[in-house]
């Protein structure tokens, strides 16, 4: 793992003195003015030390901002005008950034359109750290980042060493009137999960977030259900959740009351600091020795 | 059919090129079938130029389905012709300036001016804004509404929308020289009085210049007021044909009406009063 | 004889068309000097000067490549959607149409939402596909052929009958309604987003391609319409009585249906779905110069664009650096004004 993270660390040194030769642009590094189009984007500018760079960010960053910052609305649907009329020198976003001709236009104005991988591993994580620094010149905040990320990773690996059989964690999404969503494959709470150590048994039948009878879920047996903080709050406590849920009565987290709580913030704009975070803590309690 | 010899209250023949002979439409074989019901039933008919042909007859008898057939708004079996030309042979464009059917009900939901609606009628004569407001103008004073023309259409009455509709049929006939027909489906059923008189005087001083005029009426005594020829017609096939005092017997009324009626002579006029036991 | 007055405030329209020119100017000049941004008026109008070249580039890259692409689109979507808004109000004889009556939207809507949710991943690999533009084709695609389908079910060997094709129209609506429920079930939340941004409409993305096409549908659409103006007037008397002035009303109909069609597809693959123009601007129409087809087909096209451009202008720069889609704009501005339109219709007919 050490030797990877220095690899890529070399790389983006590299990649950084060519930045620097080929984007030598009259403005200097410390008063660099960037729009953030993503909530992973914005955490990890924050957790840089750049936010000062920060002029503007998307509809997903309003809770990760401090401060009153302009909200460029949405990040598929960019106007070109108003981002140009901030004065920007950058913005950075996913790939799912649109629509084009808005990228296209910020160009040709003199923006530059920055995209960092939007990936749910953690060495996707590590890799956009490295990017969003080089772009905000903070390589070497970036290292001490990575360090802890990698540091929390090994801490449940061990952890999880000392435990014998994985449980199996199920994150539902609760709304009122409507049948309740599960977290499928590709979702960040399935990353977390996993992470965490334990295993979701919903990700080998449903992608995304979607809904399921009540059936399925007792089906799939878990040992412990997983809420976001909001979810719970709305319903209270576990009891409230089997009234609500009569059939999840039928299940080990039923018959045990295993119930799990995860920071909502966690969960949007990808794999991000606080998922680290989020996964280091759930495995402690998941995991209760 | 026959035709006996014409009351003395008529106007003289202005137009003596006028055949009152000359047919103007000539339907052969009518057979029209609607609702399992047979409203015409191998029907033939010659209506003449220079006269006014009434269609009577009771509810449902065929004397509306008749006019719409003639017209060409029904589709029925059978030959129609109208000036010796097979109807499908006439441009629709031709026609219209030649026919003129005035329905019994319109629905205009739009806030057209009245003088507009009859505006409407210059449509198929291809002539300038000028010549047209020239015709209309005259059309209006015709039937009497020449004070409503900048009145707002949907907020006339019902017998005020009738008669801007004459006035747009005349319009659309205005230059139908000797070739015109005019067809009236139940004109004076929203009228007042004075109006329905006024219409079919209107009509009549057409016929007498030369134009066939088809009415549908369902007042017996209008009928024999103003017809030059009363068809009446029931269970699909023609009942009566003739004059008023031809085609208005007791007997013939009795059965086709199924009430019994007395036969009077009006006291200024030349025609038959239908009064009712 | 009963009669009710009526307030006539009709203007000549050799009044209302200059005036309403002179508006159009006046509004696509707010239009290049209005924006998020702030550039001075005289800055922006030099901006459009191709020989003036000492100015900033971003100025005129905002001026000539975002805000006068806008505007011209606005002027062509907004005119076309009035204008078969008008002929689809003469053609089902009714005030209460609007263009989507014949099933265009809703086909539309359900062919965006197949570009989007099966083809969006599909870009991600291949942004070529994007950049022909899978949505627009598709969109235009599904309204054509939702048109056609209307079309087809209300037409027999009698001809067409307006009110058969007005109720299938509800129904495509219904069933391409139910389809959208289940792409938006199986489609993730991105795919949700931008298809509902799409059927909020946007004039954000002109291209100078997509300008001409609008242009030159406009002016085939006006030439066309316009010839059917007289046409179009005794077609509101009803028709049989249309076709007594010889009208030939079965070609009439349905020439009127694939121009209409045809508009309105193309429309919808420019900028999405804009509602409310169609309904509501020949409404003004009427009211300002008369029923008159002859008056009120170029009325309808000229008050269409200047009230698109003026939506445009508001969603850009009310929530700034927000930008409105301008389907709300027209929403909001259309609404209240249409509501009004029916208490008045109420209280003239009580």
């Amino acid at each position: 793992m050490e030797k990877n993270i220095n690899k890529t660390m070399n790389t983006m040194k590299l990649a950084v003195l060519a930045s620097a030769l080929i984007f030598s642009s009259s403005s200097s590094w410390a008063s660099e003015r960037i729009i953030s189009a993503g909530a992973a984007i914005t955490e990890i500018i924050y957790a840089l030390n750049a936010e000062s760079q920060l002029v503007a960010v998307d509809l997903t960053s309003k809770t990760l901002v401090k401060g009153a910052y302009p909200l460029v609305g949405y990040h598929r649907q960019l106007s070109a005008e108003s981002l140009m009329s901030l004065t920007p020198d950058r913005i950075i976003g996913s790939n799912e950034m649109g629509p084009i001709s808005t990228l296209k236009l910020l160009k040709q104005g003199g923006v530059d359109v920055d995209v960092v991988n939007s990936g749910e591993t953690v060495k996707d994580l590590l890799e956009r750290i490295d990017e969003v620094a080089a772009l905000t010149n903070k390589t070497p905040a970036a290292a001490s980042l990575k360090a802890e990320i990698s540091k929390k990773v090994d801490a449940i690996q061990t952890h999880l060493l000392t435990q014998s059989t994985p449980k199996k964690v199920l994150f539902l999404m609760i709304h009122d009137g409507r049948p309740a969503n599960v977290a499928g494959r590709n979702t960040t709470a399935d990353t977390v999960i996993r992470l965490a150590g334990a295993i979701n048994p919903a990700a080998s039948t449903v992608e995304a977030y979607k809904p399921i009878s009540a059936e399925a879920m007792v089906q799939m047996q878990p040992d412990i259900i997983l809420l976001s903080g909001r979810t719970l709050s709305s319903i209270g406590t576990i009891d409230d959740l089997l009234k609500k849920m009569p059939l999840l009565a039928a299940t080990p987290a039923g018959k045990n009351k295993a119930l799990a709580t995860i920071d909502g913030t966690a969960l949007i704009g990808g794999l991000g600091l606080k998922s680290i975070d989020e996964a280091e803590r759930l495995n402690k309690v998941f995991y209760q020795d | 059919m026959t035709f006996g010899p014409q009351p003395n209250s008529l106007k003289p023949l202005i137009n003596n090129q006028v055949d009152k002979n000359k047919v103007a439409i000539r339907a052969q074989g009518l057979n029209l079938i609607l609702g399992g019901k047979t409203l015409l039933d191998n029907f033939d008919i010659d209506i003449h130029a220079g006269e006014v042909t009434a269609l009577l007859g009771p509810n449902g008898a065929g004397k509306s389905s008749l006019l719409k057939v003639l017209c060409g708004e029904i589709e029925a079996t059978g030959n129609i012709a109208f000036f010796g030309q097979n109807r499908n042979q006439w441009s629709a464009k031709n026609l219209a300036k030649h026919l003129g059917v005035l329905p019994q009900h319109s629905t205009l939901n739009f806030a057209f001016l009245a003088h507009e609606v009859v505006e409407l009628g210059g449509l198929p004569l291809e002539l300038s804004n000028i010549q047209t407001q020239q015709i209309t103008q005259e059309k209006m004073s015709l039937v009497d509404i020449c004070d409503l023309g900048h009145r707002l259409y949907p907020s006339l009455s019902g017998g005020e929308k009738q008669r801007v509709h004459f006035a747009r049929i005349l319009t659309q006939l205005s230059q139908a020289g000797e070739q015109c027909v005019l067809m009236l489906d139940e004109p004076t059923s929203a009228l007042d009085l004075a109006h329905q008189h006024k219409t079919l005087q209107v009509a009549k001083e057409l016929a007498s210049n030369g134009a066939a005029v088809i009415i549908v009426l369902h007042d017996l005594n209008l009928a024999a007021q103003y017809a030059d020829r009363l068809v009446i017609v029931n269970h699909g096939l023609i009942q009566a044909d003739g004059t008023p005092w031809q085609a208005l017997q007791p007997d013939i009324i009795e059965r086709v009406y199924g009430w019994p009626v007395y036969i009077s002579s009006h006291p200024t006029g030349d025609f038959p009063v239908i009064l009712s036991h | 004889m009963q009669s009710r007055r009526m307030q006539l405030q009709r203007l000549p329209i050799e009044t209302l068309l200059p005036l309403g020119i002179g508006l159009l100017f006046f509004a696509i000049t707010s239009s290049i000097v209005i924006g998020p941004m702030d550039i001075s008026f005289i800055d922006s109008i030099k901006a459009l000067i191709p020989w003036e070249t000492d100015l900033p580039a971003h100025i005129q890259l905002v001026v000539n490549q975002i805000r006068l692409p806008r505007t011209l689109l606005a002027i062509a979507i907004g005119a076309i959607l009035a204008l078969c808004g008008a002929v689809m109000q003469g053609l089902f004889r009714n005030p209460l149409a609007d263009p989507g009556i014949i099933g265009v939207s809703g086909g539309a809507a359900l062919g965006a939402a197949i570009a989007v949710v099966f083809f969006a991943p599909l870009v991600v690999n291949y942004p070529l596909i994007l950049t022909l533009g899978t949505v627009p084709v598709f969109a235009f695609i599904g309204g054509a052929l939702s048109t056609f389908f209307v079309y087809y079910l209300g037409t027999d060997k009698n001809g067409t009958s307006v009110t058969i094709m007005l109720l299938a129209g509800v129904a495509i609506g219904a069933l391409s309604g139910a389809a959208l429920g289940f792409m938006n079930f199986i489609a993730d939340d991105q795919a949700l987003r931008d298809l509902s941004l799409w059927s909020m409409g946007s004039l954000a993305g002109a291209t100078w391609p997509g300008i001409t096409l609008a242009f030159t549908t406009l002016a085939v659409l006006l030439w066309l319409f316009c010839r059917d103006a007289n046409a179009l007037n005794a077609f509101l008397l009803g028709e049989a009585e249309a076709k007594h002035m010889g009208v030939n009303v079965q070609m009439l109909k349905r020439r009127l249906i694939l121009l209409c069609a045809a508009g309105v597809g193309v429309t919808v693959s420019l900028t999405g779905i804009i509602g409310f123009v169609g309904l509501v601007i020949p409404h003004l129409g009427r009211m300002l110069s008369g029923p008159n087809h002859k008056t009120l087909l170029p009325m309808s096209a000229l008050l269409g664009a200047l009230i698109l451009l003026i939506a445009d202008m508001i969603a850009r720069v009310v929530l700034a650096p927000l930008e409105l889609p301008v389907g709300i704009v027209t929403a909001i501005l259309g609404a209240p004004f249409f509501i009004l339109l029916l208490v008045k219709q109420k209280g003239r007919m009580s």
